[in-house]
């Protein structure tokens, strides 16, 4: 009976009722072009996009692939995956400029870079323009500086760490300085010392200022699927978020005394909540081929389902544990008291069974599964186990390349499914049901 | 996915636990003017799924209550009027690095550090404390019961699974000292499990009037603090709850309840 437990979580999965088909492509970068030249395939055979779902267990390695196989293909896709603010500009924005005022000085680099994110004075006017310096010196009133103009500036501007004050007259006695860099140094002079209220509404209007002027930016260098722009919205509405949540874990930390009021302690604190609050991407849009991680497609419908990474070491692939194997075999068996503990079989693979088995379930008319067969390091990538539950239709390596090549043509394992397809129920290719 | 559920001797009357079924929910869905039944998915992205289903049918969600597992806690604390303050998973871990700060000078707060672990690395101690509260929840008995498969096992692993608990512990009773809050979200669970069997269903009531019916949704596991308020509430309230585990490890997961419900008094814990 204990040992029945134990095998529980290796015994048969069903297979699912629908065809599953089986595409194995040298590497990684064929694996995710064979995939998304199959997602084109179906569509061009009348299947909507809405009904095509790729799934991978973990999108790390595949976004870069599939997103690079998705232009080639012709096809917008959206990745469901955790949101990575720390990768997006405004949160980069509001990072430099934290490290701009850290210190007591400041070198050139670190001084410019949130120019070269697109600061912009927030709000519907300039920044705070001290007596004694008109507006009309102002070259240009436009916002953010131009690229090459924050490079012009950095040309001319003395090498070396210095205070913001000396910035200021450095950059208003060099000719070929910008004088909107002027502006931005002080309104960094301008900052007081970080309280909870002050960081809040400095780094508040450097988000404002990017949302109102740095991210029409991006919409208008973004392709007709606007991915780049749909990335910088949210980012900007996360980074409000985390504004809002550094003006309260600041003043908890002032109290408690652990943090001084210094803006290189905010910076970290910055960093360490933007790394500890993964957020969501979550977008729909009809035009688009929805890509999920796998853990997020449970009780999900929809007709094809293009499952990669099916390989021995990614999927399935155990989470590290800290507990010694001993122990999590002793409490996975649960004998005795020890029957009392809670274990968790994902300490071997039981939730990568479970992903891997809501992928099949999820789909209403086919599976389509791919692996890689070479690591990036030459070395064999191995079947995945769990593939042996199945009896797939395994797609000759000649349809394979017929399939990634101009012709695009579908392998006859999956033409036989889209043939077989009940008449009248094929949309349109654009397929916007929803 | 056959209609697969169990209701044994050992599985108390108005728990039912099911492998997949998650179409049993849509059974039931139906205009009410208030919702009757709590869904319950630790997955964020579940319960949209289930939302798109319903809709993409046509039924009405107006039944149902849609909430994560966090939200039933601090609801239930609330209508009885306790604190629902807790600290983050940031702050913890800005508290553990001063705890494992304060074990490396010449006042030890009786903590051990596990092999491997820093001062520099409070993340490994974090995980070791979440993992021991989700394997025990706290519980005496179940503690006893880790040191019982730690003893059975051979050296020298025998002494650091004991080592583990014995950590696991140590920083958990180390953040209770340094913070008048409650130490995770989870310890808010296990207070408003203590807290709907100590008043014998009525602190539940308080928070969830009109529930008749407790679903929980796609599970992969069944944490200890998750068992104890299922317990908790199959002991002293008239709620049904169902549980509905995923296919891959359901089969596994339900053999394991009944000897994960034998404890008794669900939600106390070993620390005074």
């Amino acid at each position: 009976m204990r040992a029945a437990d134990r095998l529980a979580l290796s015994a048969p999965i069903d297979a699912p009722d629908v065809p599953t088909v089986e595409i194995a492509a040298p590497t990684r970068r064929d694996e995710a072009r064979s995939a998304l030249a199959a997602a084109a395939a179906l569509r061009e055979e009348g299947v909507p996009v809405r009904d095509i779902a790729v799934v991978a267990r973990d999108l790390d390695p595949y976004e870069e692939p599939l997103f690079r196989a998705a232009l080639q293909y012709d096809v917008a896709p959206v990745f469901w995956t955790q949101f990575r603010v720390t990768r997006t500009r405004p949160y980069a924005l509001v990072e430099s400029v934290c490290e701009a005022l850290s210190g007591d000085v400041a070198d050139r680099e670190t001084l410019l870079r949130p120019l070269e994110l697109r600061w912009s004075p927030g709000g519907s006017g300039g920044a705070p323009t001290p007596s004694g310096s008109a507006d009309s010196e102002t070259p240009s009133g436009d916002w953010p500086i131009e690229p090459r103009a924050v490079h012009r500036t950095r040309e001319a501007l003395p090498d070396g760490p210095r205070p913001l004050p000396e910035w200021i007259e450095s950059i208003e006695s060099t000719e070929d300085a910008d004088d909107r860099v002027r502006r931005f140094a002080e309104w960094l002079d301008a900052a007081p010392a970080p309280e909870p209220s002050s960081v809040a509404s400095l780094l508040g209007e450097a988000v404002d200022g990017y949302a109102d002027r740095g991210l029409p930016e991006t919409k208008a260098a973004d392709s007709p699927a606007l991915l780049d722009t749909e990335t910088d919205a949210r980012a900007v509405v996360r980074v409000r978020t985390l504004v809002r949540q550094l003006r309260r874990k600041l003043a908890d930390r002032l109290d408690a005394g652990t943090l001084e009021r210094l803006w290189g302690d905010v910076a970290e604190l910055v960093g360490e909540i933007a790394t500890q609050r993964p957020g969501r991407r979550e977008h729909s849009n009809a035009r688009a081929l929805d890509v999920f991680e796998a853990n997020d497609v449970w009780a999900l419908e929809v007709p094809y389902v293009i499952a990669v990474g099916l390989t021995a070491e990614e999927w399935p692939k155990p989470p590290r544990s800290v507990l010694p194997p001993e122990f999590r075999e002793a409490v996975l068996r649960g004998e005795g008291t020890t029957g009392s503990l809670a274990p968790q079989p994902a300490w071997v693979g039981g939730r990568d069974r479970d992903q891997f088995v809501d992928a099949l379930r999820a789909a209403g008319r086919c599976v389509v599964l791919t692996r890689h067969t070479r690591t990036p390091g030459g070395e064999d990538a191995a079947r995945s186990p769990l593939l042996d539950h199945l009896d797939t239709r395994r797609v000759a390596e000649e349809s394979r390349r017929r399939l990634v090549g101009a012709d695009r043509g579908l392998p006859p394992e999956l033409r036989a499914v889209v043939a077989d397809e009940p008449r009248g129920t094929r949309g349109s290719p654009e397929g916007d049901r929803e | 996915m056959d209609g697969t559920h169990t209701r044994d001797d050992a599985i108390p009357d108005r728990l039912t636990l099911h492998v997949g079924d998650e179409e049993r929910l849509f059974e039931r869905a139906r205009r009410r003017s208030t919702p009757t039944e709590l869904v319950v998915s630790p997955v964020e992205l579940h319960q949209r799924n289930v939302q798109r289903r319903l809709r993409g049918a046509e039924l009405p969600t107006d039944a149902f209550r849609f909430v994560d597992p966090v939200a039933i806690g601090g609801r239930v604390l609330e209508a009885a009027g306790r604190s629902t303050a807790a600290v983050d998973r940031v702050d913890r871990l800005s508290l553990i690095r001063s705890v494992l700060e304060a074990a490396g000078s010449d006042d030890p707060p009786g903590l051990s550090l596990p092999p491997g672990a820093s001062p520099g690395d409070p993340r490994r101690v974090e995980q070791l404390r979440a993992d021991v509260e989700s394997i025990t929840n706290f519980h005496p008995e179940r503690i006893a019961g880790w040191t019982d498969a730690a003893t059975g096992l051979d050296g020298p692993i025998d002494d650091e699974a004991a080592e583990i608990l014995d950590v696991g512990l140590g920083v958990e009773r180390a953040l209770r000292s340094r913070t008048a809050d409650a130490v995770s979200e989870t310890a808010l669970l296990r207070r408003a499990t203590r807290s709907i069997t100590a008043t014998d269903g009525s602190a539940w009531d308080d928070a969830y009037p009109a529930i008749e019916r407790l679903t929980l949704l796609g599970l992969s596991s069944l944490s200890a603090p998750h068992t104890d308020l299922v317990h908790g509430l199959v002991a002293a309230t008239p709620v049904e709850v169902h549980v509905h585990f995923r296919e891959g490890t359901g089969e596994y997961l339900r053999r394991r309840v009944p000897d994960l419900l034998a404890v008794s008094d669900p939600g106390a814990e070993a620390f005074e």
